[in-house]
């Protein structure tokens, strides 16, 4: 029985399955099963078998003409199955395989698998493949008696040479039209590719795009202009509309300050200064405004228009997006927590925009009047973080590019319908794998598609001359890059060995392609894969087959705590 | 619009224009001057009358429809921040609704097939750009993109029904769509306000478009505005107005601070036609023989070419 998550659900004890349908509880519930330790080859093979099981589910979803996963629902039998083509998905439903050892090896692929897909969103079923190639090259080594340590300075060596290699296929994806054809190659829908091309043409590499559900059959999108922070105002007092809901501040002076702002004092003469101004207004951005300092803007707010709020989120966060909101209306953030004075400042230190809106959930600047070569710099210096922290921390990536998307000038949504909710949930993560490709392509290039960059890194190991206790290594790692072709091959009906015998005597740039059946130029087919994609792929597959191949003890702990997350 | 015929006021001078596509045989001609009137003339610029608008009664910008002898669709921008459009040629106005409250438009930009795709874009003051999708009835802010929006100059390309590209100048970038103004990219950030915008007639072919600068001179695209460079045969003067025409060769024209320039070539070389004048609006219509091309002097003279743009006449 393998026990299944759906949606980072843990799974209550005991509910996976009906009693009456639970085998004999000392086979097959490791929780049950009795503490105990092995020792190699017997801790290997385990370790072997449970990476099997995982790769075995996944395989058959590699390629262009992969088929799909069918998970069983968490909740009610009468619900349709989730149907998954994406290798990490699928194994993240997995949490659980009969036999305690066995289990850590589908476990260690799982989190592997869990991890390439946070750094680059897709490579899932290419690692694994990889991962289980290179696993059974390793212990078959290893039980003709070549030293585990030995082979393993011989795949670190050749990884890098294999790396090298795939850097050297390279191409830039630069224009409009190498998106529509990677994301069209990506995908399948030529619609979604020419939009994504059109989004991505606008947004640049770092654009935020979303992907959401949609009511209107297809695909289609729009763009959400203008910058909004998810941070309200200090006083629903503030509200000038109608319905008391909304403040709406047109041409307002805008202050940013760092620390909080409490006293009438502090403010009284920028609001009297603003008060001289025609049609003019305030919006104060502060860690919170409050005491006197708030009863003065409220009390005067019939003569002035003035909106606070709190400055968005905390900590290192917060003055980041401070800045943002400095640099987007041309001002510079006030250190009141550092013992700079509010009080002394000038109306010309002030930032401005065209409008502002806040209510109690959001506040939104329009038309803020950045000096443009700031403006332009700070952007740049975005790029260049992102950059740096791509494929690193996703966390601090999804940051950067939320602050930039916001400086240059919105997001944009693609909303995806289909004819079922089954369908609308596949197609909505076939086009959300389809934008992270396409962003990884623009960042880190494309090289051939359809696991013919591996076979030509493949080819680069031969150059290396290492000793022959680490070649055999080089061979291992040189066999295991072979296989996503033959899986690709294989998914696709034809015979994978051949093919891969094939694929070596091809020209650069030429390989399989499997929906044509043919060998053809790839570049020209459109056959292509992001470089950080494969690259993160193999570079996982390595790590994750080492780590397996190098264990030589397991243990297995009575009753370990249940975990869902990844 | 009065039964009224008189010449248009000395002391008047003429800010923007626009032209009826078959003004060789109707002599249509609309005017904004610089005290807000809007202006009709029957017969080429020779006599005109005031166009009585709702509201303020003044005008900051005017627009007619691409089929203007067929449909009499037209747009007036006010100073308000209204804009109004009529379908007899100016007899009766209507309003339009505006999702956000904008700026006066200083551009009005109806797509070459209004008729149909009911696309017009409107440069704002302060606020970008708006769009409509209903031939001007209702407009919201399409500024996606945009990173300031004191804008300047817009215009549409000629094949914009296929290709939907258009130009946005602000006062600091250039900006281009590629998808009827739904959003903006930058393609040009000179330090320098760029205050006019030419489409090739034969854009659609050989990609190429000008942007005249304030100080800094002419700019080309030879790749459908997503690059630019300085037309070095150029002087560095204010270009106030660009119009590209086709005869029997292409010319290029520029209404600058010191006088209206002509090149037969396209930009490469340049001849002043009308010198030592301030040209401040440049109109055309219509090919070959029919072409007829207006320029609007800060003096208040009006010129007019007929066929090749290489010979004017001051009217009035």
């Amino acid at each position: 029985m393998i026990q299944t998550a759906n949606r980072r659900t843990s799974i209550p004890r005991g509910k996976a399955t009906p009693k009456s349908e639970q085998p004999a509880p000392q086979d097959t519930d490791i929780n049950k099963q009795s503490p105990g330790v092995r020792f190699a080859p017997a801790s290997v093979n385990a370790l072997k078998e449970g990476v099997d099981w995982m790769v075995n589910a996944i395989r058959p979803t590699l390629g262009p003409k992969a088929r799909n996963v069918a998970i069983a629902p968490f909740y009610g039998n009468n619900k349709p199955p989730e149907l998954l083509d994406d290798a990490a998905t699928i194994a993240r439903r997995i949490v659980e395989i009969p036999d305690a050892y066995t289990n850590m090896g589908a476990m260690l692929i799982r989190h592997v698998l869990w991890n390439v897909h946070e750094k680059v969103g897709d490579g899932g079923a290419t690692t694994a493949v990889i991962m289980q190639a290179l696993l059974h090259e390793g212990i078959r080594l290893s039980a003709a008696g070549w030293n585990v340590m030995a082979i393993r300075r011989g795949i670190e060596k050749g990884l890098e040479q294999a790396r090298a290699a795939l850097q050297a296929l390279k191409r830039p994806v630069e224009t409009e039209a190498d998106v529509v054809g990677l994301a069209l190659a990506a995908s399948g829908d030529l619609d979604l590719a020419r939009k994504l091309g059109e989004i991505f043409d606008t947004l640049g590499p770092d654009g935020h795009v979303v992907v959401q559900e949609g009511y209107v059959p297809g695909i289609t999108h729009e763009y959400i202009e203008g910058a909004f922070w998810n941070s309200g105002w200090v006083s629903s007092a503030f509200a000038n509309n109608d319905l008391k809901t909304e403040a709406l501040l047109i041409n307002p002076y805008v202050l940013t300050a760092r620390g909080r702002i409490e006293n009438w004092e502090d403010i009284a003469p920028i609001l009297n200064a603003v008060a001289e101004q025609q049609d003019a207004s305030l919006l104060i951005i502060a860690l919170d405004v409050a005491g006197t300092a708030l009863n003065l803007l409220l009390s005067n707010k019939d003569k002035i228009r003035s909106a606070a709020v709190k400055a968005p989120s905390y900590g290192e966060y917060m003055d980041a997006q401070l800045e943002d909101i400095a640099v987007l209306t041309g001002t510079r953030v006030i250190l009141n927590n550092m013992g700079e004075s509010v009080a002394k400042l000038r109306l010309d230190e002030l930032g401005r925009a065209r409008s502002v809106t806040v209510n109690r959930d959001y506040f939104g600047i329009v038309g803020g009047h950045a000096d443009p070569k700031r403006l332009r710099g700070h952007i740049a210096t975005l790029r260049e973080q992102i950059r740096h922290y791509d494929g690193r921390d996703s966390e601090e990536l999804g940051r950067l590019r939320e602050r930039l998307a916001k400086l240059i000038g919105g997001v944009a949504i693609l909303y995806v319908s289909g004819a079922t909710p089954a369908e609308t949930i596949a197609r909505k993560e076939r086009v959300e794998r389809t934008v992270n490709t396409v962003k990884q392509a623009q960042v880190g290039g494309i090289v051939p598609g359809g696991g013919t960059a591996y076979i030509r890194a493949a080819e680069a190991l031969q150059k290396l001359d290492l000793p022959r206790e680490q070649a055999v290594g080089i061979d291992a790692l040189a066999r295991a890059l072979e296989e996503p072709l033959r899986v690709i091959a294989h998914n696709s009906g034809a015979d994978g060995g051949p093919i891969v015998t094939l694929a070596h005597q091809q020209p650069d740039g030429w390989g399989y392609n499997a929906m044509t059946g043919e060998f053809e130029d790839l570049w020209a087919a459109g056959v292509v894969d992001p470089l950080p994609v494969v690259e993160a792929a193999l570079t996982n597959a390595v790590s994750g087959a080492l780590m397996a191949l190098t264990t030589t003890v397991t243990v297995h702990r009575k009753k370990p705590p249940m975990e869902t997350n990844p | 619009m009065t039964d009224q015929e008189q010449n248009m006021p000395e002391q008047q001078i003429i800010m923007t224009m626009a032209i009826s596509p078959t003004v060789a045989e109707d002599g249509i001609l609309f005017a904004v001057t610089n005290e807000g009137t809007l202006s009709y003339s029957p017969n080429e610029g020779r006599d005109w009358q005031p166009v009585k608008l709702p509201g303020s009664g003044l005008a900051m910008s005017v627009a007619v429809s691409p089929s203007f002898d067929q449909d009499g669709l037209m747009w007036v921008s006010q100073p308000e921040g209204v804009i109004v459009w009529s379908n007899d040629r100016g007899k009766i106005w209507r309003d339009t609704y505006i999702t956000r409250q904008a700026s006066a438009a200083s551009v009005l930009a109806p797509s070459p097939t209004v008729a149909t795709d009911g696309l017009v874009l409107a440069a704002t003051l302060e606020d970008g750009v708006l769009r409509s999708g209903d031939r001007g009835r209702t407009w919201s802010p399409a500024n996606f993109g945009l990173l300031d929006l004191k804008t300047l100059a817009l215009a549409v390309c000629p094949s914009f029904a296929s290709e939907q590209i258009a130009l946005v100048a602000t006062e600091t970038a250039l900006f281009r769509s590629r998808n009827g103004g739904l959003s903006w990219k930058e393609v040009g950030f000179w330090e320098d306000a760029v205050q006019s915008l030419a489409f090739s007639p034969d854009f659609a072919h050989d990609r190429r478009a000008w942007a005249g600068t304030e100080n800094s001179g002419l700019f080309m695209s030879a790749d459908g505005g997503l690059t630019w460079q300085s037309v070095e045969s150029f002087p560095h003067i204010s270009i106030n107005a660009l119009a590209a025409v086709s005869t029997s060769q292409q010319w290029l024209l520029a209404g600058t601070t010191g006088g209206l320039y002509a090149s037969a070539d396209m930009g490469t070389t340049w001849a002043i036609t009308v010198p030592d004048v301030n040209i401040l609006a440049l109109v055309t219509a219509g090919r070959g023989e029919s072409l007829r091309t207006f320029a609007a002097a800060e003096t208040g003279e009006l010129y007019v070419s007929r066929g090749k743009p290489d010979h004017w006449e001051k009217i009035g």
